[in-house]
């Protein structure tokens, strides 16, 4: 299994298979962040740890050969962290990512370029916001059949403020595309939320979807958990245990999120 | 002697009154089947019972084993004994039926919860209601058919051992097998723990397998006629609008001579 911890500047790899090509360019006097670029070749699972104890900024780019099935896991804790994500997927491509987030602060650029037919991304993020978090997506289908799945989860909590915009873009011409986008932010607190999801489609031939929800657990939820015997904040603890580890198939990343669950509501 | 008392109950919710003036006991071992038309407050009535918060009570109290409870909260009633099988039962992503069952269980029994009896326990009762072993490893109610949900209220059920069970319309959704199996594992389970049982139903099937010692017609949110089960027969014969002009014959003799004007017009 590949591995790549990232403790403030310092970038160590671990355990690559050869699988993926991982390329790592330090910051100079020309570009003040860090980069790594990894070209997926076979496929391959690759696990990516952030540790900001300060402050991370990093550029990551991603590229996956056609036909190649890889899957990124991404634990993310800290402090600050600022990261752009460029992916370029050829034909076929696929790639699913899962991310878990629990940082004081994260603003993060997502630039999805599906350049190959058929060429397809899941991605599945889970956010435990505490401080300013803003997420801007873009998932450009630039090819015919290309398939984009997004799914962004965050519980906001403390002083938690947290932005999605999520835009896709079918261009005219680029049939049989499906494009899922589906955000839910639940609010412990009263800050300010916002979801933005955008689908701006010039093709009849498409599927999409979004869904867009801010807001507390259902009422109708908490009544069925609590005629169980659970106690209001039993039952809203096992909604959010429920909320964070949907949708993620990995253990290993599931076990860090109930760990950090554990630890955070005690 | 385990009772469950209702005394002039009258309930609101967005200023509507549901349920009027409501009487009803059920003693400990007694099964009790409440029926009547759509939209009259059977449903209600069950989730009054169980301290659902959307409803307002106006007046009259619930007792239960000489205890008023309607200032306890949902959880607080449960761990009492109190259980509502739901006719819409939630389905939770993210947490598995055993992970609900563990936390439920523990809720109620604290640190006298041991995992191999209840591991055990669990395993008879899937088998007993011709389950799917897989489905306490799933979401809760995540993907189950009508029958399956509830199947799995009846599960819920025999591992929460209540003294006073409430059934609100558990045979809908359910095929003549399920139907079967969920009325053969409800009489077991009194046989078992002699439960005070509150079924609501709209259908006389259920009760070819649950014997009721009394039935209650309520319409318009109170209780019309009362009797033993050969009361279900009347209902098949002729239908709940008799009862509705039963109950409209009755405001006559007590009412004001504006009502009785009233009556004549129609």
């Amino acid at each position: 299994m590949n591995r790549i911890y990232v403790v403030n500047d310092a970038i160590e790899k671990h355990s690559l298979d050869g699988c993926v090509s991982i390329d790592v360019v330090e910051k100079n006097d020309f570009f003040s962040v860090n980069s790594i670029k990894l070209h997926f070749l076979e496929d391959t699972t690759i696990w990516l740890y952030y540790e900001a104890k300060e402050e991370i900024k990093l550029d990551i780019f991603i590229r996956v050969e056609a036909n190649v099935h890889v899957t990124i896991n991404e634990v993310r804790t800290g402090m600050r962290t600022k990261v752009q994500y460029k992916y370029y997927l050829d034909e076929y491509a696929d790639i699913k990512v899962n991310k878990f987030y629990h940082a004081s602060q994260v603003r993060e650029l997502d630039i999805i370029n599906l350049n190959g037919v058929g060429a397809n991304i899941r991605t599945v993020l889970k956010s435990i916001a505490t401080g300013e978090e803003k997420y801007d997506m873009m998932i450009y289908h630039n090819e015919v059949q290309t398939t984009s799945d997004i799914l962004n989860h965050a519980v906001v909590d403390q002083k938690g403020k947290l932005t999605f915009n999520v835009t896709s873009v079918v261009p005219k011409g680029k049939t049989g595309c499906v494009a899922n986008q589906m955000n839910r932010v639940i609010n412990l607190n009263d800050q300010k939320c916002k979801i933005c999801p955008n689908l701006l489609i010039d093709e009849y031939d498409v599927t999409a979807n979004h869904a867009a929800l801010i807001g507390k657990f259902a009422d109708d939820e908490l009544f069925y958990l609590q005629s169980r015997g659970l106690t209001r904040e039993e039952a809203m603890s096992l909604l959010m245990k429920g909320f964070l580890c949907s949708n993620i198939e990995e253990p290993e990343l599931l076990n860090i999120i109930k760990d950090s669950m554990n630890q955070y509501w005690r | 002697m385990q009772t469950l008392e209702i005394k002039n109950l009258t309930v609101e919710v967005e200023r509507k009154t549901i349920l009027n003036n409501f009487n009803l006991t059920i003693k400990e071992g007694e099964i009790h089947a409440i029926m009547g038309p759509n939209g009259t407050g059977k449903s209600t009535l069950s989730k009054v019972i169980m301290g659902d918060p959307s409803y307002q009570i106006k007046e009259g109290s619930i007792t239960y084993n000489g205890q008023e409870i309607q200032h306890l909260t949902v959880d607080e009633r449960s761990r009492m004994g109190i259980f509502l099988g739901m006719q819409m039962p939630m389905e939770i992503a993210g947490v598995t039926n055993a992970d609900f069952l563990r936390s439920a269980l523990h809720a109620k029994e604290g640190n006298n919860f041991k995992l191999m009896p209840f591991i055990k326990e669990l395993d008879q009762a899937v088998e007993q209601l011709q389950m799917n072993k897989d489905m306490i490893h799933r979401g809760v109610n995540c993907g189950f058919s009508g029958g399956e949900r509830k199947k799995n209220e009846i599960l819920q059920m025999y591992l929460l051992k209540p003294s006073l069970v409430m059934l609100d319309e558990i045979d809908s959704g359910l095929d003549v097998d399920s139907l079967k199996i969920v009325g053969e594992n409800v009489m077991h389970y009194h046989a078992l723990k002699q439960p005070a049982i509150l079924l609501i139903t709209h259908y006389q099937r259920l009760l070819d397998y649950i014997k009721p010692d009394f039935v209650h017609i309520m319409v318009d949110g109170h209780i019309v006629k009362s009797g033993d089960a050969s009361l279900v027969t009347e209902i098949e014969q002729h239908g709940y609008d008799h009862y509705k002009i039963e109950k409209k014959k009755k405001i006559t003799t007590i009412g004001t001579c504006a009502v009785k004007e009233s009556l004549k017009h129609e």
